[in-house]
């Protein structure tokens, strides 16, 4: 991984404006994605992270145009590569996944049908979309191509998935999202099933196809220590809502938004050993959220203007977004207070 | 030299699948392993490996689940491999279990009280209602929760991180002397694994119990762990004291597993990329030498002819079992220890000695039980009702309607016969998954949630009998003051057509629909309908046009202003105890009269609690009429209880649910004079 260049592409090829997903319930919509905003550059790993239930799953199949039915997008634009795939029809739609947008969703490794060998699921997504192919040793090469690109040995082309590995499943999975070389990948929990060495050769994977073919790519997950090895850029979701953006070094030597930072603490470390920082998870009814800042009941630092405005996107240097009162010029001294007060500055 | 608490040698463990006609196959899971856990202190010993490395099987061994191929696993001297059902009890009650998925363990129709119910009349361990209760409030408080935040939910309604808490609780109230946790925390958010760790660190160093920790998360096991074993196929990599081993791994193996932890820092990146030698390698290795051998850089030939012993490395107590490492000593194997003495006759003893006790009892209960009926019945109710009502059985019987539908024209899905009546489901979307009701084929309908009103449109029901029975769970109804636990059914003019009542004294009775239309059930709440969600249902199956939903009748009873006030009343009154029930509320009271004088406080967060809300104790703050705070309940603090002094009269206020800047708090002003 040492190879992985620094991306400093400024083209956007996904552009996600003002998205809201409810879940309808008979108690209220619960808010699962409430009204975010980010862009994705090109040939850039976003990392989006949160805890369970923080919408990050929501947010990546709202942009896939999968989310089910009690869920609904309420508004907002998704834009790849200036197309509004919002406004795709059903066939535009199915034509636009895997080769616009495509997913390795969660547990990919029983994602597979156990009925038909590797090759022909393969077959299947291409001539999908690009009709039945006569050349069936064109094929057959192309196959051998892409599982070169995720280090799967060609004796795999005839065989049926319960004969591989978890490590192998999942590298089928990512051969497939890559298969028609889609603009943007989105790898949800690709690698959390899977244990720490095949994990690694997965997410090497993952980083080295994404190089070679030219995608860029959102990981969700929430292995903070795994996305520090493999992603650019850093979306943390608190309750469906997006606090902070940042450049993955930023993250984890500076956090700034208060839950940022209690993650980064939450954090297990091999090196060190300390003391177990406690936490609850979501507190509130997402039915209900508070007014004001989203994560005001379970900030240390949050004050009365705090239940009273909700914080807007500040930015604080390139590419870098956060939502806290904070880091508004007009409240700089209790910054300086809150952060001098803690021991994680 | 004491007993060690738990010894295991030799254990090989093979399953076996096939082989119908001779083609048997084989795998060995665990092979000639040896494990020692001393008696004091209490240590959590982690087990750590890849998935097929035998973790698991090692877990339900000690566990007692599955048999040894060979070998001996000897609990505090004793054997545990030929036990008769009545030592595995006593067994069970020293070594308990917490496992992997905090979801799947719950019974998702009970609310978390069951657990505890049924652990206790398991093993029998409490003698009477209270000292139950204080058993489960101490076991939360230990793994810090509360009863009163948890007790009364239903499982989905706590996050993993507390279900995982509650299961802890459950062990230790057995007081076992060894749990073994498989993967505890691997499916718990990170930011939430800090609270189970903490909960295993407690139990180990103020009560004393030993952790059998199955991981395959190395980061947890280097925060909390005491003595790591890395396995590897089935045999012991490497093994000391976890910071030993991780600091700084021996065995090639765990160096290339430590290695690929992905550390949390972005410019501290993985330097060269591995990969895993093809399936065909990995199935040849050697039969008989080093399991590693396939994956291994440094493997030798030496390393195909025999398995590599444990050597010691430097440090005391770390061993590794690799030939690198071969001229230094080979660690000895200590023979087991056993005792004569076996050493849970004794805990089966205590078993049936308190099954005695609690016969006579039992009687005496039944005396007491019906002079507290009498009392109850002269005393004004004081508090919020507290009925365990776990489920509802709705019985519809085959007993034919006295006339046949007329009111609304037959529907097309109804069969002649009443038997089969329209599927109702409760699917207002979210209260599907608790409260279905299928008034189907099988004629029993379960409503299991309590404290909620479920309302049904009943077409074609219309004279059509049905029989009602209300199960109790949990604690039953001796402890709340209630004879019968209170139902409801209102009918669509509002008029209640059937009531289980206090009076009633039973669970059982027949209900006759007198029309078709919106009936509503109210179930786990009292007649003023304190504690009632209510939920609209839609109606699935092959159903006729379904007639408008009609609009639910108002309720019948009043709680203003939204279900505050009423519960929310603070009578500083003659008793001297005071009860305010509404979390998140600001009171405020103007007392006279009371400087001076001392109180006591005691908090009880009811339903919600708060243990949702990221603080370990429930909060709650006064103020006195300056504004000062003059008594609170911290995060610190650890307590529902204390007690102060009120130094002068005036208006006071009181926060609850909120810390001291108040977050999270809805004013209320509450006018109040004292009594």
């Amino acid at each position: 991984m040492s190879q992985q260049k620094r991306n400093d592409s400024d083209r956007v090829v996904l552009k996600v404006d003002n998205l809201r997903i409810h879940y309808a319930t008979p108690q209220g919509n619960v808010i699962a994605v409430s009204d975010i905003s980010f862009n994705l550059y090109e040939g850039e790993t976003l990392g989006l992270v949160g805890e369970s239930g923080c919408g990050k799953s929501t947010t990546a199949y709202g942009i896939l145009q999968l989310v089910q039915p009690p869920g609904y997008i309420v508004h907002g634009s998704i834009e790849v590569d200036g197309t509004e795939v919002l406004n795709l029809g059903e066939e535009e739609l199915r034509k636009f996944r895997w080769t616009g947008l495509s997913l390795i969703p969660q547990g990919a490794m029983n994602s597979l049908n156990p009925t038909m060998r590797v090759k022909d699921q393969i077959i299947d997504v291409i001539e999908a979309h690009e009709g039945k192919k006569r050349d069936k040793e064109a094929m057959r090469e192309r196959i051998f191509e892409l599982f070169q690109n995720v280090g799967l040995p060609n004796r795999i082309y005839n065989m049926y998935p319960h004969e591989l590995s978890g490590g192998m499943k999942q590298r089928v999975c990512i051969a497939m999202g890559v298969a028609l070389h889609p603009t943007v990948v989105i790898a949800d929990e690709a690698t959390s099933a899977l244990d720490v060495v095949v994990q690694r050769i997965v997410a090497q994977t993952l980083i080295k196809v994404k190089d070679e073919i030219g995608v860029s790519l959102i990981v969700i997950g929430h292995d903070m220590g795994l996305l520090a090895q493999i992603v650019d850029r850093i979306a943390v979701m608190y309750a469906g809502k997006m606090v902070e953006i940042a450049p993955v070094e930023n993250v984890y030597a500076n956090p700034l938004h208060p839950y940022t930072q209690l993650l980064i603490d939450s954090i297990p470390s091999i090196k060190e050993r300390k003391p177990l920082k406690i936490t609850e998870g979501i507190t509130h009814d997402p039915r209900n959220p508070p007014s004001g800042c989203i994560f005001r009941l379970r900030c240390p630092f949050a004050w009365d203007h705090c239940a009273e405005v909700e914080p807007p996107p500040i930015n604080v240097e390139e590419k870098h977004v956060v939502a806290c009162h904070l880091f508004d010029e007009q409240f700089e001294e209790r910054r300086a207070h809150a952060y001098a007060t803690t021991a994680n500055p | 030299m004491p007993t060690p608490l738990l010894q295991i040698r030799d254990a090989t463990k093979v399953y076996y699948s096939g082989g119908f006609l001779g083609d048997k196959k084989s795998v060995v899971a665990l092979d000639n392993f040896n494990m020692t856990i001393d008696e004091k202190p209490a240590t959590i010993t982690t087990i750590a490996g890849e998935s097929g490395s035998g973790k698991t099987t090692l877990a339900n061994l000690v566990l007692g689940f599955i048999k040894l191929t060979s070998g001996k696993i000897i609990f505090d001297g004793e054997d545990i491999t030929d036990m008769t059902d009545e030592q595995l009890k006593a067994y069970r009650r020293n070594v308990q279990a917490v496992f992997q998925d905090p979801f799947g363990v719950y019974n998702p129709f009970y609310r978390i009280d069951h657990v505890f119910e049924l652990v206790n009349r398991h093993f029998s361990l409490s003698d009477n209602q209270s000292e139950y209760r204080d058993m489960v409030e101490a076991g939360l408080n230990v793994v810090g929760l509360y009863g009163e935040d948890v007790l009364r939910k239903y499982p989905h309604q706590l996050s993993g991180g507390q279900r995982q808490r509650i299961m802890m609780a459950r062990a230790y109230m057995i007081k076992p002397r060894l749990i073994v946790a498989d993967e505890p925390v691997s499916m718990v958010d990170a930011s939430l694994r800090a609270s189970i760790l903490d909960a295993m660190l407690r139990l180990r160093d103020e009560h004393n119990i030993s952790f059998l920790y199955i991981t395959h998360d190395l980061s947890t096991a280097y925060q909390i762990g005491d003595q790591i074993y890395m396995l590897y196929q089935g045999t012991t990599a490497e093994r000391g004291t976890a910071i030993d081993v991780i600091d700084a791994p021996q065995h090639p193996y765990v160096q290339l597993l430590i290695d690929s932890v992905p550390v949390p820092d972005p410019t501290d990146k993985w330097d060269v990329d591995i990969s895993l030698p093809s399936e065909e390698e990995m199935r040849t290795a050697a039969a008989q030498g080093c399991r590693y051998y396939p994956r291994c850089p440094h493997r030798m030939d030496k390393c195909l002819d025999a398995q590599p012993p444990l050597f010691k490395m430097e440090k005391a107590k770390h061993e590794a079992a690799c030939y690198l490492y071969e001229e230094n000593e080979i660690a000895p194997i200590e023979p087991p220890m056993l005792v004569n003495q076996p050493f849970h006759e004794a805990a089966v003893a205590a078993v049936s000695h308190r099954k005695r006790d609690r016969a006579i009892a039992a009687g005496l209960i039944v005396i007491a039980f019906i002079a507290g009926a009498l009392l109850a019945l002269t005393r004004e109710p004081e508090t919020i009702v507290e009925t365990v009502v776990e489920e509802v059985v709705v019985t519809a019987t085959a007993i034919p309607p006295t006339e046949p539908p007329t009111a609304t024209p037959p529907p097309t899905a109804t069969p002649e016969s009443q038997e089969i009546v329209p599927a109702f489901v409760v699917e207002p979307e979210g209260a599907s998954d608790k409260g279905s009701i299928t008034w189907g084929e099988d004629t029993v309908g379960e409503i299991e949630n309590a404290d909620e009103r479920h309302s049904y449109t009943l077409l074609g029901f219309e004279g059509a009998t049905v029989e009602i029975k209300l199960i109790t769970g949990g604690r039953g109804l001796s402890g709340t003051g209630f004879f019968a636990p209170l139902m409801t059914v209102f009918d669509p003019a509002g008029d209640i057509v059937f009531a289980f009542d206090r009076a009633r004294r039973s669970n059982r009775g027949e209900l006759t629909f007198p029309a078709d239309g919106a009936y509503q059930i109210v179930i786990g709440a009292d007649d003023r309908g304190r504690g009632v969600e209510v939920y609209t249902v839609t109606i699935e199956g092959d159903m006729p046009e379904p007639t408008p939903m009609p609009a639910l009748p108002p309720p019948a009873f009043a709680v203003e202003p939204e279900g505050a006030v009423d519960k929310g009343a603070i009578v500083l009154g003659e008793d001297g105890v005071n009860e305010i029930e509404n979390a998140d509320e600001r009171h405020s009271y103007s007392l006279e009269g009371v400087a001076g004088r001392a109180v006591d406080v005691k908090l009880i967060t009811g339903g919600r609690g708060l243990s949702g809300t990221g603080f370990f104790a429930p909060l709650m703050t006064v103020y006195d009429p300056n504004g000062e705070i003059v008594f609170y309940f911290d995060r610190a603090r650890r307590s529902n209880s204390g007690s102060f002094t009120f130094a002068t009269s005036g208006a006071y206020q009181v926060v609850i649910g909120a810390d001291d800047r108040g977050r999270g708090v809805e004013v209320y002003t509450i006018t109040f004079s004292d009594a």
